[in-house]
């Protein structure tokens, strides 16, 4: 095993929770979400002395996972595909409703295009302002308001009228 | 739906993602495979660097050697010939048995592959090869 960075190990422990959630609303999917994870850590680690010396080790980790995930879907690396219809409703009388539920919303993301999942995650999951959600992306605070808006549309638009009604 | 559902919805579903407890140890075995991609890919890099720059000189000194006696001979002729007769044509392969010769016949540029130059330029000089 290579020799660890000062602080990584604890870092990864402490932090793993709020990366995974991340990652997963980004995937979709746990399995996808958990490499996606590895793999930003992984580039991370070769700097991390000086990425701490910067003093925002979480946000640039984060950061490094957006630019990792909008890539690997460049290359077409992706489990699910965007759909115009969803291919399962939600059964609320379900056990498993909440469950559903949540997959329900994931698959609604997944109707997305990466930026606009990536400009939904960052602003109203890890709640950063406009102004930081365009230097994590790497573009316009322009960019990042019309991206919203148009996520926000498109949601609206494809939104499962039993998903709105429990939300109500 | 608006923004303060998106972000309740995404704190629900965000909040349904499990846990990985191994994940420290999945990047630690991450970085020693990219560490080990990188060492073998320096390494061939290293091995084909030095593989070339052996292989230039050695495949640079053969290609001379045996053009060398073909265009010394030439060489000589044409300096010969050169005081008698001006206005021979020429190519590469002559230009280049002109200059070891030291002695120009001609500018023209006509190039020939080197076995037929050969033979021309022979011809020309009304040589046979040695």
């Amino acid at each position: 095993m290579p020799q660890e960075p000062q602080g990584f190990h604890d870092f990864v422990v402490v932090r793993r929770h709020g990366l995974l959630r991340t990652a997963r609303l980004l995937t979709g999917d746990q399995y996808a979400a958990e490499d996606l994870t590895q793999a930003a850590l992984e580039r991370v680690w070769p700097r991390w002395e000086r990425i701490v010396a910067d003093g925002e080790p979480y946000a640039y980790v984060r950061k490094v996972m957006v630019n990792t995930y909008t890539s690997w879907w460049r290359r077409a690396w992706r489990a699910e595909q965007p759909t115009q219809t969803l291919p399962e409703l939600v059964d609320l009388e379900d056990e498993y409703a909440a469950t559903d539920l949540h997959d329900a919303f994931l698959r609604l993301l997944a109707t997305l295009s990466p930026r606009q999942r990536a400009v939904l995650v960052l602003r109203f999951h890890e709640d950063l302002t406009e102004a930081a959600t365009a230097e994590a992306l790497g573009c316009s605070i322009g960019t990042v308001k019309s991206q919203t808006a148009r996520a926000l549309t498109k949601l609206r638009l494809h939104t499962d009228p039993r998903l709105a009604m429990h939300d109500s | 739906m608006n923004s303060s559902e998106v972000s309740e919805a995404l704190r629900a579903s965000g909040a349904a993602t499990d846990d990985c407890p191994d994940l420290f140890l999945r990047v630690a075995a991450g970085v020693g495979r990219r560490r080990r991609r990188q060492r073998t890919a320096v390494g061939v890099a290293l091995v084909v660097t030095v593989a070339v720059a052996l292989a230039v000189p050695a495949v640079g000194a053969g290609s001379s050697g045996s053009t060398v006696s073909a265009e010394g001979y030439v060489a000589s002729s044409v300096r010969d010939s050169c005081a008698s007769d001006r206005s021979l044509p020429s190519n590469s392969f002559v230009r280049r048995a002109e200059a070891l010769a030291g002695t120009t016949c001609t500018s023209a540029v006509a190039v020939l592959p080197a076995p037929f130059a050969w033979h021309h330029t022979a011809r020309r000089y009304g040589l046979e090869q040695p």
